[in-house]
């Protein structure tokens, strides 16, 4: 623990401060009164009780789907199909909710995890079959299958599941007794919370403390390695790609029954690529995942504060994912 | 000019006070090292693992920066270095591994593949070695990996080559090639046959000092060499213990022999596989990259083989105790390594004895060694007889893949040559000389 903050910390630190400073000298320079501005993006997750529980929820998803990411970058595989995989998770909740409307609601909460995650999850490994067999890397074909994915929900969003009532594109809402409990109403936050902190603790526990952890990290950091003692790649390269993908799917679902409780159209849009920023600001280190997701969905909540006062109009988060991805792929991957 | 003592004539590079200390552990590799390198004399640099070789090599070449002292070179000199293990990219082709990326070589917008493809097939046919610059170069040999690096500062046109630990056939003769190039090179060995028949003058460092330096032809120089490469060392030395296991009991030392050429990592390939299924003993030839991940922790590297069996009732790795015995065991063998220390922060021979030690001690009852005293020096290669003859007396079968006909003489209870893939008659113990055994590794005598 205490080498870890050592050996990550000041990457960390440093991202945090050059993001803000960078977030802050863009609205310095663009803003047409740099002072509300500044005010709105820092201070604006504060401001309100709705304001901080929404700041929280989103970091909670961020923390899952980013933890999704660790699971692909330690294991050494590229997994870009995050959006598609958190898109298919929901869907498949809304599907089954559809069909399943007098269960009980945890039994149905817990049924629609395991459904979600078992799905997202047989999706990516698809990849790392693939991988396996043909060799094409799973990069290209992680993106590609979570795009396709993505079309195909918005038919079901658009067609079969639409809502007529509404003036959204949306499937109706989910039946209450599926949505997760608030903790801090009238915001978004919900108990998914709990289980996010449990998901990073027992991520870092497997990968740190598990013989099978072991070999998961031996295959992101050597193959040869990892070979020469006795582990299977094949068989990793599917194990990695299915646990990536299986978080992605319990984010997903967890969406769904915690935030946004129906499948409005492009639901998912963001978490999967603002998971992959969490994880390598985080050094993929899965502890560091929480102080990143805290870090990175404040940037955003304020960036779209920024937006819906309409003074601003610049993406500012992504010009800051921009930057991160930039310093980031520059360095860090070549030294981890 | 004025307060710089002008390079003498025939120096070619002039070191005054060098001094390197390594800020991460505080080791100091060279302190104060004085020397003047001839123009196109071969100079022999030895000296135990750890002496400060390297360091000084990649002060010279300018790959680290020196902290005291000053380096200065002829007009128009410059240094590169052929290293033993060059760093290759697998999916590269000969001729991108020399152009690729190098902003010397390559000063234009574009790369002209055909016209590139030209001079290194001109280079290589200059120094008499046959190399396809369309051959990928995970394919090749070690010495080729070295060719490679070679023509690429020769391209480069350095005046002052550094090859370390040099590997290619017929050394000699390419030595010559190179200094009617007007090169003048810088070999670092330690083969001390070698250096007395190449050298025209012999450097020997011991803790990142000079402590010897002599031309060749010298009286007594092989004996002096010799007695100043003797290690002063704390370690306790390896009892040789009572083995219980009367003569019929006790393992064999099988030693395997041939060329590389001759298919000495084809075979270590198809042996591995047998190897590996179970949890039996295997140092693979290339077994930097391969056997231990530098950027890794000792304890990490270490525990590696056992990472199934320390586990605690959860299911989570005991590492405490796994440390206790663990480090216990480094200590007993005289490797100086702290449990957290990361495995690049250790001195090569280092990290070679903790490598040996965690092989010899895996619980299956063969062990696979291919070539596992390259770059050893005289300690460490003792160091390693000694658990080899330990491992013979506590029954395990020994499986030894070396280049080296005078080393399997020496350690073999059975000598298997190899031949262009194919294994030749065994023989037993004493069956054998080196001449014939260096005959039967070039094919004749079948």
């Amino acid at each position: 623990m205490k080498s870890l903050i050592k050996r990550k910390g000041p990457f960390l630190l440093f991202m945090m401060l050059s993001a803000y400073l960078l977030s802050a000298g863009i609205i310095l320079s663009f803003h047409i009164s740099p002072q509300i501005g500044l005010k709105s993006l820092f201070l604006s997750p504060f401001a309100t009780s709705m304001a901080l529980g929404n700041w929280l929820n989103r970091s909670v998803l961020f923390m899952i789907s980013g933890t999704a990411v660790v699971y692909a970058f330690q294991g050494g595989e590229f997994n870009l199909g995050g959006e598609g995989q958190i898109c298919l998770g929901g869907m498949v909740a809304v599907i089954f909710f559809s069909f399943m409307t007098g269960l009980w609601g945890p039994a149905g909460v817990l049924v629609a995890l395991v459904l979600a995650a078992f799905s997202s999850g047989l999706l990516s490994a698809l990849s790392g079959y693939i991988k396996n067999i043909t060799g094409l890397s799973e990069v290209i074909t992680t993106y590609l299958l979570s795009m396709g994915t993505i079309h195909v929900s918005r038919y079901f969003i658009t067609g079969p599941f639409k809502d007529g009532d509404s003036y959204l594109v949306t499937t109706p809402e989910i039946p209450s007794q599926f949505q997760l409990p608030e903790l801090l109403s009238p915001s978004h936050l919900n108990i998914s919370l709990f289980f996010a902190i449990f998901l990073v603790m027992g991520t870092w526990l497997f990968l740190y403390y598990r013989p099978a952890g072991y070999d998961w990290r031996l295959c992101g950091v050597n193959g040869d390695f990892a070979a020469y003692c006795g582990v299977d790649r094949h068989k990793q390269t599917v194990r990695t790609l299915f646990v990536s993908g299986a978080v992605n799917g319990l984010a997903g679902a967890i969406l769904i029954m915690g935030t946004s409780h129906r499948g409005i159209q492009d639901f998912f849009s963001g978490y999967g690529w603002n998971g992959m920023a969490v994880s390598l600001i985080g050094g993929n280190n899965p502890l560091l995942v929480i102080p990143s997701a805290l870090f990175f969905s404040h940037l955003v909540q304020g960036a779209e504060r920024l937006n819906l006062m309409g003074q601003f109009t610049y993406p500012l988060d992504g010009f800051i994912m921009a930057f991160i991805f930039l310093v980031v792929t520059s360095g860090r991957l070549h030294r981890d | 000019m004025r307060g710089y003592k002008s390079v003498t004539e025939q120096a070619v590079v002039e070191l005054r006070g060098i001094g390197k200390t390594f800020p991460l552990n505080g080791v100091t590799a060279c302190d104060g090292v004085d020397l003047d390198i001839g123009r196109g004399e071969t100079l022999i640099l030895m000296g135990e693992n750890g002496a400060g070789k390297s360091t000084l090599a990649s002060l010279v070449t300018g790959k680290l920066k020196h902290d005291r002292g000053s380096i200065r070179f002829a007009e128009g000199a410059s240094a590169g270095m052929v290293h033993q293990k060059p760093l290759i990219i697998h999916d590269f082709t000969v001729s991108d591994m020399i152009f690729g990326g190098n902003r010397e070589l390559n000063r234009g917008l574009f790369y002209s593949a055909g016209k590139e493809k030209a001079r290194v097939r001109d280079i290589f046919a200059e120094l008499g070695y046959a190399l396809n610059p369309e051959d990928r170069v995970g394919q090749l040999a070690p010495y080729q990996h070295q060719l490679i690096e070679l023509a690429e500062n020769l391209l480069m046109g350095r005046t002052v080559l550094i090859l370390d630990e040099p590997e290619f056939p017929r050394l000699s003769s390419l030595l010559i090639l190179l200094k009617k190039k007007g090169i003048t090179p810088v070999i670092i060995t330690h083969k001390v046959e070698d250096a007395l028949e190449l050298g025209q003058r012999i450097i020997l460092m011991k803790k990142g000092r000079i402590v010897l330096d002599r031309s060749a032809g010298s009286d007594k120089l092989k004996e002096i060499v010799l007695e100043n490469l003797i290690p002063e060392t704390k370690k306790k030395p390896l009892t040789k213990q009572e083995s219980s296991l009367s003569e019929g009991e006790k393992g064999q030392i099988t030693v395997i022999v041939g060329h590389h050429e001759s298919g000495l990592w084809d075979e270590e390939e198809k042996l591995a596989r047998d190897y590996l299924s179970e949890d039996n003993g295997y140092i693979p030839s290339l077994n930097r990259k391969k056997a231990m991940e530098e950027s890794w922790s000792v304890e990490e590297n270490f525990m590696i083989h056992r990472r199934k069996s320390y586990t605690a009732p959860w299911g989570l790795l005991r590492k405490k105790s796994f440390l206790r015995d663990g480090m216990k065991s480094l200590e007993e063998y005289g490797v100086a390594a702290r449990p957290g220390d990361r495995m690049n922060h250790l001195s090569g021979g280092n990290q070679k004895k903790l490598l040996l030690l965690r092989e010899f001690q895996r619980s299956g009852n063969r062990i696979l060694l291919s070539e596992p005293s390259s770059a050893l020096d005289r300690a460490n290669r003792d160091y390693l007889y000694n658990l080899i003859y330990r491992a013979k007396d506590e029954g395990k079968e020994v499986l030894m893949l070396t280049a080296d006909p005078e080393e399997a003489l020496r350690l073999g209870d059975r000598i298997i040559p190899l031949f262009k893939g194919t294994r030749g008659e065994t023989l037993e113990r004493g069956e054998s000389n080196l001449a014939q055994l260096t005959a039967l590794m070039g094919g004749s005598n079948r």
